[in-house]
């Protein structure tokens, strides 16, 4: 037990004297995150709410209907819309140069010939800023276009099934503007995803904890390149102890290089990713996976080079399928396969604790990470030696 | 610590000692011994199988037959009494280029089970011994090799091993710092320290070594002090023939002579073992001259370990 | 000129015999490519709305409704649309029982559970539920209307469905599109990855091809040749066009693999080839500041793979540029990404000529040159020092 402290500290001696541990774990990852949380940005805000938005309209309409169309998009309930007016000519270039989301157009007598079963059209124009609040304002103009021709029609309807004349007003009125028949009712999902920034800053962080233990483990071929490894194995220790020693270096290394990654990451990107001891869980699971799989390829290698490829190769492979980068969506057997893997496991842990999960909601992803460690322990023993460890 | 095991006067014996890589019989029924103070030489070519027969007494790679015990105990890879015992000085650098002297001392002496102020005071001493104080805080980097090689050396030695085994210490040292590495292995050998030594310079066995076991194609093919290996050439001296022309014409035509037991030919010259070299050497100058050799220089060496070995495998002792 | 060469060749020789650079140079781009072209391209971004709950006449009428909105709908079980709307699969989740089933069926009014994913995305498919939710409503609030004004229920039917049809109803016309979305369209589904991964991964495996240069200098190759009778100058120039071959490889080979095998259109080729060649003189030179710069080839090798994702990034090889805010817009030109990139899009998108694409070409010219000049003299000064 003395030997393997002794071999640990050692080893961390030499890790952070030298450089490359910290660029590789801790700079690159985080730089990495500034610069995919800056370009990402563009891409939309990580709040759920809609933001307050502006819409320029021409109301060149005399009869009722283009009024209560913009009445209705003005008084909106699920985000705060203000609508300003200008002559029609000026829509298009108003909406693309003020920056608002939604420019409409309403035609002169267009209550007419909607009422009385004239084609007419709201013409739309769309914004080129925030895409969210666009998208959800035309929606709403749609569903209030559809409730004026729903009405035309039930009018229509009324006339051709004889009803008479003077009924056929309060007929379409009914049709139209009546309670709805369909309401709906917002329930909660329990929220265990992760904000864009929170993926990016996890992702990454689980990304770079692939190279950051592969420093221990392989560690090993450095042990014999530079002829030390022989020298350990005449002293008083077992090969056993130098392997273990090796792995509780990755472990540490990796634990610290989470840690450091994920604290600065919430501090520096506004993320927060809940109860500590949750996610300490979670970090400790995920840095026990990646350090087996250090083991593994530790038994398929044969030089530091081909360890250093190998590795990458299972990082970017596991990190961009984990969702590291963009979040990869998959169905079936995919989706099963994407589940296992234990950056994904690691990403979805940290979006249950930071939905404000327990340990026992994280129970499922731990499982996955602690599972994978078992496969890769296993594997490790398994597979034939090809010199690394020799 | 039983105390039968350690009632042996032995600091090491080999026994019976076999190693095979997949056909090839590395190392094949090697027994010898080592007593306290003693200092004991391994000479042979390179690839004779020293460095493997070395692995094993130092518990780097299992035996296939025979045992090896030191000080008392069995050596095997798992065996981590034994190896409190023994000082190990591979033959490739075996240092960390990221941390200082001082540092590497430190941390191999703990894995010695070394510690606090005796931990120091012998990193002190020897730091001392090997020269490096004054730049004991520098990463091994930034050395020369010569440092290196001394504190690689200085490793080995931290733990007063009762027995040291150096792997071919000197080789690409330059000279000054292979005086410094013998005259230290005198000065351990004095103090009582056992030392096991391989090389393939034979004037560093014959400089260090109190007995000597010749190895070639992983036998030892004699054993013993210097001078009782040299009686086994029968006294033959070496006459060592340099120059050009049709050398290897004239190495068949000095078989013929009656003196001349043996005729090496490395291209450069001819290396010939004769029973009286003085008196041999006109006729073998004649003999070579006529048979077309051009001699630029004669050197008669008296018998010396290069003798014994070309005596006992009809092969040079060279790199 | 003919020791350049040589050095230049030994350069390429020893990057394609490493077996291990293969996978990251010829492998890994088009896998990530194919992968990108598959979650993004076509279908990307549809929204996705999953009903939870029995079969029923308004389940497959709000169905039929969501699906001529062009959402994607599935059929679950209430339990797994939890899940999906928790980890974020699907955008919205419908929860229908048989009381909503029936109250539809008689007309009667129904109260429907929704639930939001809480992602961004959710608000707009909520949106866009509630509009057909209405729609499905509205259909049988008119027939309601009409029964109850005393028309019979198949007569109401008929007569709904011939007025639908006969008469004109107002429609929404949606005039003018989001500038970046137009851009966009008439590119083929592989076609903006494979031209991002491609300057990321030419850029990226030159920098990481810094170490070798360290490595050079170390095991003193470098200092070997500096020894033989060429000119510092020419080995420089040999090892930057060494690299510049390594990256001309492999960006021909990701253009010509991605053109057959997903059929990426890469607009005029030997425009397109251009922009590759000075892109790759750029990423040379670059890769010979790293080498010269710094000593250690680990840590080389760490700046190479952090400095190329980073500047790829910034130049817009992971969100398309057209996305940036304006600031950094206007920092991504300050990367030789951004510039090979609108020259690259400005090739494919809209079938720019060499006039069109003049002005980028010659930034990407002169940063080659400044790169190299720089990185000349700084390998020179670099072989003085000791490793």
């Amino acid at each position: 037990m003395h030997g393997l402290w002794t071999m640990v500290a050692n080893d961390l001696r030499q890790r952070i004297r030298d450089k490359s541990v910290f660029i590789f774990s801790l700079i690159v990852p985080l730089a990495l995150m500034g610069v995919l949380s800056l370009v990402f940005g563009g891409l939309g805000d990580d709040s759920v709410d809609l933001k307050p938005a502006t819409v320029i309209a021409s109301a060149d309409d005399a009869g009722p209907l283009g009024a209560a169309l913009l009445g209705a998009v003005d008084s909106l309930e699920i985000m705060d819309v203000t609508v300003r007016k200008v002559p029609a000519g000026e829509v298009r270039s108003e909406t693309q140069a003020s920056g608002a989301a939604l420019g409409i157009i309403i035609p002169a007598g267009f209550s007419d010939a909607a009422l009385s079963g004239q084609p007419a059209a709201v013409q739309l124009v769309e914004g080129n800023g925030a895409a969210l609040e666009t998208g959800v304002l035309v929606s709403v103009v749609q569903g209030i276009v559809d409730q004026f021709a729903a009405g035309t029609v039930t009018a229509a309807a009324g006339g051709a099934a004889g009803l008479p004349d003077e009924q056929l007003a309060a007929l379409a009125r009914e049709a139209a503007a009546g309670p709805p028949l369909l309401t709906l009712t917002e329930g909660q999902a329990a929220a265990e995803q992760l904000s864009l920034r929170g993926t990016l800053v996890a992702g990454q962080a689980g990304l770079f904890l692939m190279f950051t233990v592969g420093f221990g483990v392989l560690g090993l071929l450095a042990e014999r390149e530079q002829g030390t490894l022989a020298r350990l194995r005449s002293m008083p220790v077992t090969g056993g102890a130098v392997v273990a020693a090796k792995a509780c270096t990755g472990f540490i290394l990796g634990a610290v290089a989470t840690t450091v990654l994920l604290t600065a990451g919430s501090r520096l990107f506004g993320v927060s990713f809940g109860s500590p001891p949750v996610v300490a869980v979670l970090v400790l699971s995920v840095v026990t996976a990646a350090t087996s799989l250090t083991f593994v390829v530790a038994r398929l290698v044969r030089t530091a080079e081909q360890a250093n490829v190998a590795q990458s190769i299972l990082a970017m492979v596991l990190g961009i399928a984990g969702g590291a980068f963009f979040p990869v969506q998959g169905t079936g057997f995919a989706a099963t396969l994407l589940d296992l893997n234990p950056i994904g496991a690691f990403i979805r842990g940290l979006g249950i604790s930071a939905g404000g999960g327990s340990l026992g909601d994280v129970a499922g992803p731990v499982a996955v990470m602690l599972g994978f460690a078992a496969a890769g322990l296993v594997l490790s023993r398994v597979l034939p030696n090809r010199g690394a460890q020799a | 610590m039983e105390a039968v095991q350690v009632q042996t006067r032995d600091v090491l014996d080999v026994s019976g000692l076999v190693r095979r890589f997949g056909d090839l019989t590395a190392v094949d029924g090697v027994s010898f011994q080592i007593r306290a103070g003693e200092t004991y030489g391994l000479l042979g070519p390179n690839g004779a199988g020293k460095t493997t027969i070395i692995s094993m007494v130092a518990g780097l790679i299992p035996a296939d037959e025979g045992t090896v015990r030191v000080a008392g105990r069995d050596m095997t890879p798992a065996e981590t009494d034994a190896k409190r015992a023994i000082g190990l000085v591979p033959q490739e650098l075996a240092i960390y280029p990221d941390l200082t002297a001082r540092e590497n001392l430190k941390f191999f002496g703990r894995l010695q089970g070394l510690a606090g102020k005796d931990l120091t005071r012998r990193t002190n001493e020897v730091l001392e011994l090997i020269g490096l104080s004054d730049r004991a805080g520098d990463q091994t980097k930034k050395y020369s090799g010569g440092m290196k090689r001394r504190l690689n050396i200085g490793i080995g030695l931290l733990h007063r091993p009762t027995l040291l085994i150096l792997d071919e210490p000197t080789v690409g040292v330059d000279p000054q710092s292979r005086n410094s590495i013998l005259e230290s292995v005198e000065r351990l050998s004095v103090e009582g320290m056992a030392v096991l030594y391989t090389t393939h310079y034979m004037e560093e066995a014959e400089r260090l070594c109190d007995r000597i076991a010749i190895i070639d194609e992983g036998r030892i093919q004699a054993e013993g002090t210097r001078d009782e290996l040299i009686t086994l050439t029968g006294g033959v001296d070496r006459i060592n023939l340099r120059g050009g022309g049709s050398t290897a014409r004239a190495a068949d035509a000095l078989r013929g002579l009656p003196a001349v037991q043996h005729v090496d030919n490395d291209g450069a010259g001819l290396m010939l073992t004769v029973s009286d070299g003085p008196t041999a050497l006109a006729g073998i100058v004649t003999g070579a001259g006529a048979a077309g050799m051009s001699v630029t220089s004669v050197e008669i060496v008296r018998p010396d370990l290069e003798s014994v070995f070309l005596h006992l495998t009809g092969k040079a002792l060279r790199d | 000129m003919s020791a350049v060469a040589a050095i230049a060749f030994v350069e390429l020789r020893r990057f394609l015999r490493d077996k291990s650079n293969l996978f990251f140079v010829f492998v890994f781009p088009l896998v990530l490519i194919l992968l990108l072209g598959s979650q993004f391209g076509a279908g990307s971004g549809q929204a996705k709305v999953a009903i939870a709950g029995p079969g029923s006449a308004l389940a497959q009428a709000l169905t039929a409704e969501l699906e001529s909105a062009g959402i994607e709908v599935t059929a679950t079980g209430a339990d797994a649309a939890q899940a999906d709307l928790s980890r974020g699969r699907t955008d919205v989740g419908l929860f229908l029982d048989d009381a909503d089933a029936r109250a539809y069926d008689a007309g009667e009014p129904a109260q429907l559970d929704v639930v939001m994913a809480p992602q961004s995305s959710g608000q707009a498919v909520l949106q866009q539920v509630r509009t057909a939710v209405q729609a499905v409503g509205l259909d049988r609030s008119q027939l309601a209307a009409l029964t109850g004004a005393g028309v019979p229920d198949a007569q109401a039917g008929a007569a709904l469905a011939q007025a639908a049809a006969q008469v004109a109803v107002p429609t929404v016309q949606v005039v003018d599109t989001d500038d970046v979305v137009q851009d966009f369209q008439g590119l083929g589904k592989f076609d903006l990855g494979a031209s991002q991964q491609l300057l990321l991964f030419v850029f990226l495996s030159s920098l990481t091809g810094a170490a070798t240069l360290i490595q050079a200098r170390r095991f003193g190759v470098i200092g070997r040749v500096m020894s033989a009778p060429v000119s510092s100058g020419q080995v420089v120039a040999g090892q930057a066009l060494g690299r510049f071959a390594i990256a001309f490889v492999q960006g021909g080979f990701i253009m010509v693999g991605t053109a057959l095998l997903f059929g990426v259109d890469w607009g005029t080729l030997w425009l397109s080839a251009l922009v590759l060649v000075l892109f790759c003189a750029v990423s040379a030179a670059a890769a010979m500041m790293v080498g010269a710069v710094m000593d250690n080839d680990t840590a080389a090798s760490g700046v190479g793979v952090g400095g190329g994702l980073v500047l790829g990034g910034l130049g817009g090889c992971m969100v398309p540029p057209e996305f940036f805010p304006a600031t950094l817009a206007a920092v991504s030109y300050a990367t030789p990404h951004r510039w090979a990139y609108d020259a690259l899009a400005d090739i494919q998108r809209h079938g720019g000529t060499l006039a069109d694409i003049l002005p980028q070409l010659g930034v990407l010219a002169g940063m080659a040159a400044g790169l190299l000049l720089l990185g000349a003299w700084l390998l020179r000064r670099s072989l003085g020092r000791a490793l």
